[in-house]
């Protein structure tokens, strides 16, 4: 690796840091009082944020005690006070807990999304495909299954769906990491060597960012990493709190011959991008202006920022440009834990960056994933010439549920990422086509009639286990010139309106006690004969509906969704995977997705059920699908002792 | 009389001395390879090691007369041999594979062949040349991961190729050779694990 043994141009630098270090002492003390009334402001706000979840779709009713926690500091959400976004969902404390039964909580556990076999994990990082191998590191605590102790977990695939389980990559035993060993992504170089940059929590408690590469280059498992010695490479800048600064992205070279990345930042509630510049990731340079800045967003996580075609039918490099390319910027806003992205012009010439459409920026437009996901992270597979998207979806029940089954945490089955040509505003995602390799059996169903508050029993075997592709189509029944402007998911698929929730009842028993609603809700519906109809005037929701996936008054139960745009000549489609505690739902071949968590108690094993139902008042439903059966990917432990 | 006796006794402790470091021979099969010496040829070691394998004659006859086997080759040398026979196998397969999708005309069978390309080319491009790396530096645990994952590809082209007993694989028997060698190597490398 170039430039790790050159110290000609370090010795400066050094200087340079070890005199700012002096300068910064005596501000040190007046920033920690500051830190101190600031953390305390930014910790209650927290608090409250979580509490009130400020969510369209949010059902109060649902949630009890959500009034306790503002006085108990105990009870603050874990990472917050570290300086990252919460990691646990404190308000569920104080509920009753449920009398989980090991039944219940072992079906919990997923058959083919990425987890590790026990224990806390939360962003995805560093994701590569290197010598045949995709590799997938991640936020990991080692101990437990709350978060804390972060380490980088590591795992490896030939598929992006069998995956394996490898030593820890990247542990905290340096002043620049021993507090944690945070996120981070790779790039890489032309000559095939791999650089890691990744985000260290000091032991000062600072964030700053560290270099790491691969012990050896010729390992295709890429099992052990070294850090670069003189550590960190990136501190925060002049301006920029020493916990606001973090998860630097995969690098882009550009016509300067230099390599540039960004990372998240904030200053007075205004989410913004910071730019560095290198030649040799060892030395960097700080633009004087940002990438972009939204004001109101808060502190972004997590920044992604990358080309896509707008041909739209392959991925690109990270390096990519030109015309035909627009660039995707993404963040995890730390406020709301909702992950928001736009699509907009990279202006290369000044490294900024403005959305094609000013009001979808990003932290208020679209957003990658209506459910429970956050620290998403997407990567170039020069492999298969893709865009390929990770994301983490934490759990939505309670901690002390959490400590008990041992675990906490998934992955969302890898995407690819395409841009919509259709559309030109969204995104598509879709599950990797290797999730294909899983498919055992199958049912099909076609043109199956569904009418108004009815709900029919798909016969399928089990359950818990399947991979869902539907196309459904309207029947207007009666007159038309039914005015009927609802929007929106409503309260969940109990509301019934003239066209909708029509969709699938996932994780159902026979009795339907608990159920998980995956639906579409139309604003309007026109007549196909009449002239006077136009589609501008009709919206389609997708939806989740959890408020009745459990009896379990401890786990949290929200309605989830967004408006869907669904083009003239388009049947309304919908694809679901279902794997036990998490349904991933995806609605117009992925323009709108929607990830969430279950946890029934009925509704488990051979008790689980598929549906179809329909709930709109003044419509039928036809409904087509095929459906199937998923194996289980076996995710294990690399057979590095196997003697079979 | 006592000096016989005293020449009997001590030849009888020479022999039991020389005796005793006599080789066992009928205890694992494995261990005589540990004991092998120069005395013994090449032939024997290939005998040993393609009985334990599942086609015996394939085995033989990619073996023998190797110019790179010698009296001091060990199991070691034969799966590297077997392993690197194997990719250039699979590597002319692939060729063919590539030049019969330039030429069909049939969609099926196009379709049929470019998933038969997309499961040979990481086994050409990555886990074969990784079989052997890791051989040589004696992971043989990754070796064996590795040929078990060629073992997979291969044979999910054979399954695209063949739906029937009766089909004829329009790669003859490349792919059917490459399938048996791959089987042979698998085996070979579970040899050197057990050691």
């Amino acid at each position: 690796m170039e430039g790790i043994e050159d110290d000609v141009g370090h010795v400066p630098l050094l200087e340079a840091e070890e005199e700012e270090e002096e300068g910064r002492r005596p501000l040190r003390l007046r920033g920690s009082y500051l830190g101190i009334f600031g953390s305390t402001v930014f910790l209650v706000s927290m608090a409250a944020l979580i509490i009130y979840q400020g969510h369209d779709y949010y059902d109060e009713a649902k949630i009890e005690n959500k009034g306790n926690n503002n006085n108990n500091y105990n009870k603050v959400p874990r990472g917050v006070a570290e300086g990252v976004s919460a990691k646990s969902n404190s308000f569920l404390s104080e509920t009753t807990p449920y009398n989980w039964t090991n039944a219940m909580l072992s079906w919990q556990r997923t058959a083919f999304h990425f987890q590790p076999e026990r224990n806390w994990m939360n962003d995805p990082n560093g994701p590569l495909f290197h010598k045949g191998w995709y590799h997938l590191f991640y936020q990991y605590n080692p101990f437990s299954a709350v978060w804390g102790n972060i380490t980088w977990g590591h795992a490896v695939s030939r598929d992006l769906i069998h995956w394996l389980y490898l030593p820890e990559a990247i542990v905290r035993d340096m002043w620049f990491d021993i507090n944690g060993a945070w996120s981070g992504s790779a790039t890489l170089l032309p000559g095939g060597e791999i650089v890691m940059l990744y985000t260290g929590y000091t032991h000062q408690q600072v964030q700053v960012q560290n270099l790491a590469y691969p012990a050896d280059a010729s390992d295709p498992l890429l099992l052990n990493w070294v850090k670069y010695a003189k550590n960190p490479v990136m501190v925060p800048p002049p301006g920029i709190g020493p916990n606001d600064f973090r998860d630097p992205t995969t690098a882009w070279f550009g016509p300067d011959n230099k390599w540039t990345l960004t990372l998240g930042s904030m200053l007075n509630d205004s989410g913004l991008s910071l730019v560095y510049k290198t030649t040799d990731f060892i030395n960097y340079e700080l633009n004087d202006h940002f990438l972009h800045v939204v004001p109101g967003t808060g502190m972004w996580e997590c920044v992604d920022f990358y080309p896509v075609s707008i041909n739209g039918s392959v991925g690109l490099d990270t390096s990519a440009n030109g015309p035909g390319v627009k660039h995707v910027l993404k963040a995890s806003l730390d406020d709301t834990k909702l992950d928001y992205y736009a699509i907009g012009t990279y202006f290369i010439e000044n490294d900024t960056w403005i959305p094609d459409d000013p009001d979808l920026d990003v932290g208020i437009g679209l957003r990658l994933d209506y459910g429970k996901y956050y620290a998403s992270k997407s990567f170039y597979d020069q492999n298969k010439q893709r865009r390929v998207l990770w994301g983490w979806i934490n759990e939505s029940d309670s901690e002390v549920a959490d400590i008990t089954k041992g675990w906490a945490s998934l992955q969302t089955i890898p995407r690819t990422v395409l841009y919509d040509k259709k559309t030109g505003t969204n995104l598509l995602q879709w599950p990797v086509e290797e999730i294909e390799s899983l498919r055992l059996s199958s049912h099909e169903f076609k043109e199956l009639l569904v009418k108004p508050g009815t709900v029919v029993p798909l016969h399928i075997g089990p359950a818990t286990q399947l991979d869902i592709i539907a196309e459904f189509e309207i029947e207007l029944l009666g007159s038309e010139g039914i005015v009927n402007n609802v929007e929106g998911c409503g309260v969940g698929a109990v509301e019934r309106s003239a066209f909708g929730p029509f969709g699938i009842l996932a994780i159902a028993n026979d009795q339907l006690s608990e159920l998980t609603p995956i639906y579409f809700r139309l604003s309007n519906y026109g007549n196909g004969t009449s002239t006077t109809t136009t589609t501008t005037t009709t919206s389609t929701s997708f939806c989740v509906d959890e408020t009745r996936s459990s009896k379990a008054p401890d786990v949290s139960k929200q309605v989830f969704g967004s408006k869907v745009p669904v083009l003239n000549d388009e049947k309304l489609s919908l694809r679901v995977l279902v794997d036990h505690s998490i349904i991933e739902s995806f609605a117009q071949g992925g323009r709108t997705v929607i990830s969430s968590r279950v946890y029934p108690t009925e509704a488990i094993y051979g008790a689980a059920r598929l549906f179809l139902f329909n709930n709109a008042t003044d419509i039928n439903i036809k409904a087509s699908l095929k459906i199937w059966q998923l194996n289980s990917a076996f995710i294990r432990p690399f057979p590095f002792h196997d003697t079979q | 009389m006592a000096k016989t006796l005293h020449i009997t006794f001590t030849i009888t402790i020479i022999l039991l001395f020389s005796s005793s470091s006599i080789p066992c021979t009928q205890s694992q099969t494995t261990r005589v390879y540990y004991y092998w010496n120069e005395n013994n040829g090449v032939e024997d070691l290939i005998e040993q090691v393609c009985k334990r394998t599942p086609f015996y004659d394939l085995c033989i006859s990619t073996l023998h007369n190797n110019p790179l086997l010698s009296p001091k080759s060990d199991i070691k040398q034969v799966a590297l041999i077997m392993v690197n026979n194997i990719l250039s196998n699979a590597t002319d397969t692939l060729n063919y594979i590539e030049a019969l999708l330039k030429h069909t005309k049939d969609p099926q069978l196009e379709q049929a062949l470019a998933l038969c390309a997309e499961s040979y080319i990481p086994v050409v491009r990555f886990t074969l040349p990784q079989a052997a790396v890791a051989i040589s530096q004696g992971h043989f645990a990754f070796a064996s991961y590795c040929i078990s994952d060629a073992v997979k590809e291969v044979n999910s082209c054979e399954g695209r190729l063949v739906k029937s007993p009766s089909d004829k694989s329009p790669l003859g028997d490349r792919n059917d050779v490459v399938q048996k060698l791959v089987d042979v190597a698998n085996a070979i490398i579970k040899l050197l694990l057990k050691a």
